[in-house]
């Protein structure tokens, strides 16, 4: 895809590892972008959770592992590939060693397109926004599959209670999406990004706005549909360890058990991502205020390597800020019953986000 | 797996995989009677194993490293023991937490008690105690930690095909290394 | 939820309440770091204080689990005195707790009748295999010297008899150094009137006898005066004498016992005190204190004989110019005594005694791990194991140690 960012009209802005003119450069500078981001942000996520779960139960998570516990995840990674590979004789082979691959590869994919600054991106596409969303539920494949091709009766219940929550909360997550970008006019990413830098309240004029601010609703309801498509506590039935062991991992060991964790994890930061961008700003510090070191439209675009940084650690922030959400609620809710997990989300979420989409629909129109 | 048990590693790599399986020790907790409630206080904010890897209730054995044995094991529950630690991926490790799990303590003489949980499976660290406190366990996990730290996962292995049960007999490291 | 409360108040209370608790302080503890604070009688590891066990195997069989080991071997004690008679006792050679089989019940420590077994609050002794848990006598010597002291006493909470009674001895050989004084200045001024008055006078030193007959003439002066018949003014008169001549006989022989003292001194021995008095001074206290009036009156006995008696040893001992420290063998054994919180798991623990009642387990022999040679390389040659002849001679060390400290103390 990467390849034919130059040549086809998928791509808008153009990124900063778009150097020189050859072609093999800016891919692997690319790679490296999005291999980074997946391997690093998910655990730097990974050890705030332990780490705010910890301090939220009193207790000081991991400290042992590296300064401040915080080699923690890097511990169990280098331990995962040491572990046995067991697959179970009853399973169905080829279908248990893809599950993992099938569930991890969209969670690398979505790290394409999301945004981290001003041309930090791996490539900019027009329908990033919708691009995204259709990555992310491929993910469930996977987890269907490694359910059923466990053996396992647990691991099929929890497989299947993934496919029903993700195709309940999915409809929210999407029609919500919907509405940032009607109101935003585009499904690029950094257009959205773009839009909210210069998106204003009508009679409000001159007063900068993010997306959160008129969308609270929407943002509630695409926040609790991400967490429940992550299967985080507390929508954790799929791998509720109270009555399914561990769901649809119950049979996984090893390096492929480890690639169902980092995809939770790459999940939530992708996730988080996504909301950054959707209503928090995107790059942008705060509503209004340009970015140092940045001429461009809205003062957050044209930036010189100063600002680049800023930009890419004020997003990197409002991620963790989200994760920090999600691990907090992670800490303070008991885990939900089915029915009340299918209840919330077509009594509630549904007609909710189609409600608001169909005002904002309404309003853009008029105005 | 797979070739880590075949060839010896260099020493870096040792040192880094070692130190890797140390800090990671997801534990399988197998509470059968008084014991398990020192476990718990051992999982609890106040001595929070966490702090030294030990992730605690890993859900199922095959994501575990660690089987912690607190109770007394009846003769029934054996099979149980067994068939779990068995599900257990290797490497993977054993406490036998109590005087109950080391050699049936106090119902040394009962009809129906196994005699020691290292009858049906290695044992790696015997915690004493009746019930020991939660930071014994902290103890037993650190002397634990020690000897991953200098094992050879591939001489481990080796001595598991042998001899599965007596591999804690003539362990290869003994205390006075200093824990 | 409250019925009336706006939806999601509680889901925000439970948000509240987490983030509360992000901001405390952890109650964790940084165990191989930070430790707890073990309360003093922690069942943490049974210590052995060897000196003190006399192999009586008590504990070995009291244990529910029969996780104690015991070998012991006897040996003649040569007589302490001439001519006396040759005694056997018990010496342990192998005392071994099997940590793993122990069940913490305690049951060996309470029923150790020499104070040979004590907890201690280790507990970390993990191990990589189960017969490391077996501890020997060494390991669990070790251990003895882990033992806490006792915990202080509540405060406002009466002292243990053993330190009342050391304070209250203490006290008393003062008193008595002081009453001493003031007897000997007594004494001195009764001579001075004894002399004076000329010697004269019946002076007998047993139950002083009046001859009959005599009459009191003031007491029948008196009572003919009163209009009494001449017959009973008489026989009272009689009475007075009587009692008048006794009073001063009395008086007399008391000077003289106070004479006495300078001559040759009462035994230690001899020192009988009546029993029936009280201590006024005790009693009273006690009473103050709200003790039951029986108590007190017991307790206050008891004070009175003891202070009696420190008076009289004291005596006896100025007068000797030497002699056992006073109230020692007067003092009535108590229980308490022998779990005396000093004198708990010190090397120096048993108590010096006279040499005539001195056994091979009173003397104290500092090893530092030396080993007898032949007993190590007999073992050896017999096929033990190295670790168990390494422990058996250096019990054997000892006990050559003891002996040779022994007779050099006999010869002495
Ligand atoms: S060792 Fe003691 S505390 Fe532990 S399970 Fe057995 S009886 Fe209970
Ligand atoms: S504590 Fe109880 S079980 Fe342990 S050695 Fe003493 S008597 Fe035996
Ligand atoms: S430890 Fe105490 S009870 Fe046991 S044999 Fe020695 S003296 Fe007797």
């Amino acid at each position: 895809m990467t390849v034919l960012t130059s040549t086809t009209a998928l791509a808008q802005a153009p990124s900063i590892l778009d150097v020189g003119d050859g072609v093999v450069l800016p891919i692997l500078l690319k790679v490296a972008l999005v291999l980074g981001l997946f391997f690093v942000v998910p655990l730097v996520g990974g050890y705030l959770e332990h780490k705010v779960m910890g301090r939220m139960q009193n207790r000081r998570g991991p400290v042992e592992a590296g300064p401040f516990g915080s080699l923690q995840l890097v511990a169990d990674g280098i331990k995962f590939i040491q572990k046995e590979d067991i697959i179970p004789r009853a399973a169905d082979k080829p279908m248990f060693a893809l599950a993992p691959g099938l569930a991890l590869v969209p969670a690398l994919l979505v790290f394409l397109v999301i945004p981290l600054g001003p041309g930090v991106f791996a490539v900019d596409l027009e329908l990033g926004l919708f691009y995204a969303l259709a990555i992310t539920s491929i993910s469930v494949l996977g987890i269907l599959l490694g359910g059923w091709a466990s053996a396992n009766k647990f691991s099929l219940i929890g497989g299947l209670r993934a496919g029903a929550q993700l195709i309940a909360y999915e409809l929210p997550l999407i029609i919500t999406a919907i509405t940032v970008a009607v109101m935003a006019g585009t499904l690029s990413l950094v257009g959205i990004v773009e839009a909210q830098a210069n998106f204003t309240l009508p009679g409000l004029e001159g007063f900068n706005l993010w997306f959160v601010f008129p969308q609270i609703v929407g943002f509630a309801i695409f926040f609790v549909a991400a967490m429940a498509e992550l299967s985080r506590p507390p929508f954790d039935m799929p791998i509720g360890d109270s009555e399914l062991v561990f769901g649809y991992m119950t049979e996984y060991t090893g390096i492929k058990f480890a690639m169902f964790l980092l995809t939770e994890y790459a999940g939530m930061i992708t996730m988080s991502a996504l909301m950054v961008v959707l209503f928090l700003g995107g790059w942008q510090i705060l509503p209004g205020v340009a970015t140092p070191g940045c001429e461009g439209a809205a003062g957050i675009m044209s930036c010189d390597p100063i600002g680049i940084a800023i930009s890419v650690l004020v997003t990197l922030a409002k991620i963790m800020g989200l994760v920090f959400l999600m691990v907090w609620a992670r800490v303070a809710y008991p885990r939900l019953r089915e029915d009340q997990l299918q209840r919330i989300s077509w009594l509630v979420l549904v007609p909710l986000s189609l409600a608001n989409l169909a005002f904002v629909t309404i309003l853009t129109v008029v105005l | 797996m797979g070739l880590m048990d075949q060839v010896e590693l260099p020493q870096p790599v040792k040192y880094v995989f070692n130190w890797g399986r140390k800090y990671s020790l997801w534990c399988f907790n197998f509470g059968l009677a008084c014991c398990a409630i020192e476990f718990i206080a051992a999982s609890t904010s106040r001595h929070d194993f966490i702090r030294h890897g030990v992730i605690p209730f890993a859900h199922g054995p095959r994501q575990a490293d660690l089987l912690v044995v607190s109770g007394t094991l009846t003769d029934k529950m054996a099979p149980a023991v067994k068939r779990l630690y068995e599900e257990m991926p290797e490497p993977k490790y054993v406490i036998s937490f109590g005087s109950c799990a080391n050699c049936g303590g106090p119902y040394w003489d009962s009809y129906s008690v196994t005699k020691g949980v290292d009858q049906i499976i290695p044992v790696d660290v015997y915690v004493p105690g009746c019930p020991p406190r939660p930071e014994a366990l902290l103890d037993g996990i650190i002397a634990l930690q020690h000897r991953i730290q200098n094992e050879s996962l591939k001489d481990r292995i080796a001595g598991r095909r042998q001899d599965p049960i007596t591999l804690g007999a003539d362990a290869p490291l003994a205390l006075e290394e200093g824990a | 939820m409250a019925q009336t409360s706006l939806p999601g108040t509680g889901l925000l209370k439970g948000l509240a309440v987490t983030v509360k608790h992000l901001f405390k302080r952890p109650a964790t503890l940084m165990y191989p770091y930070e430790r707890n604070e073990l309360a003093p009688r922690t069942r943490g590891v049974i210590a052995l204080m060897d000196e003190n066990c006399t192999v009586c195997m008590l504990c070995a069989r009291e244990c529910p689990d029969w996780c104690i080991y015991i070998d012991s071997h006897k040996e003649t004690v040569p007589p302490a005195k001439e001519g006396g008679r040759a005694r056997t006792r018990n010496v342990l050679d192998r005392f071994a707790i099997d940590f793993s089989l122990c069940m913490y019940c305690g049951i060996c420590v309470e029923v150790c009748p020499f104070d040979a077994l004590w907890w201690s609050p280790e507990f970390e002794y993990s191990e990589y295999t189960m017969d490391a848990l077996l501890h020997e006598k060494d390991k669990l010597r070790e251990w003895a010297d882990t033992v806490p002291p006792p915990p202080a006493l509540d405060e406002g909470a009466e002292a243990p008899a053993e330190v009342t009674e050391a304070i209250a001895k203490a006290e008393k050989e003062l008193e008595a150094a002081a009453q001493k004084e003031a007897d000997k200045a007594a004494a001195a001024e009764a001579a001075t009137t004894e002399a004076k008055a000329g010697g004269s006078g019946p002076k007998k030193a047993d139950e002083p006898k009046v001859a009959a007959g005599e009459i009191d003439q003031e007491t029948y002066d008196a009572l003919i005066a009163e209009g009494k018949s001449e017959r009973i003014a008489r026989s009272k008169a009689k009475a007075a004498y009587v009692k008048k001549e006794k009073a001063r006989l009395k008086a007399e022989a008391d000077a003289g016992g106070g004479d006495a003292e300078a001559a040759p001194t009462p035994k230690a021995a001899d020192i009988k005190v009546e029993a029936g008095q009280i201590d006024q001074e005790t009693y009273d206290a006690l009473i103050a204190e709200g003790k039951t009036e029986r108590m007190a009156r017991a307790k206050a006995k008891a004070a009175w004989v003891k202070k009696e008696k420190a008076r009289l040893a004291a005596e006896a001992e100025s007068a000797a110019g030497a002699g056992a420290p006073a109230g020692e063998e007067a003092e009535p054994p108590s229980p308490t005594d022998a779990a005396g919180s000093d004198q708990a798991p010190s090397t120096d623990a048993p108590a010096e005694e006279p040499a005539a009642t001195r056994k091979l387990g009173d003397v104290h022999v500092e090893g530092t791990g030396e080993i007898d040679q032949e007993t190590y390389d007999a073992l050896i040659a017999e096929g033990k194991s190295e670790r168990i002849a390494r422990a058996k001679a250096k019990a054997a060390w000892v006990k050559k140690a003891k002996q040779a400290k022994l007779d050099e103390e006999g010869g002495a």
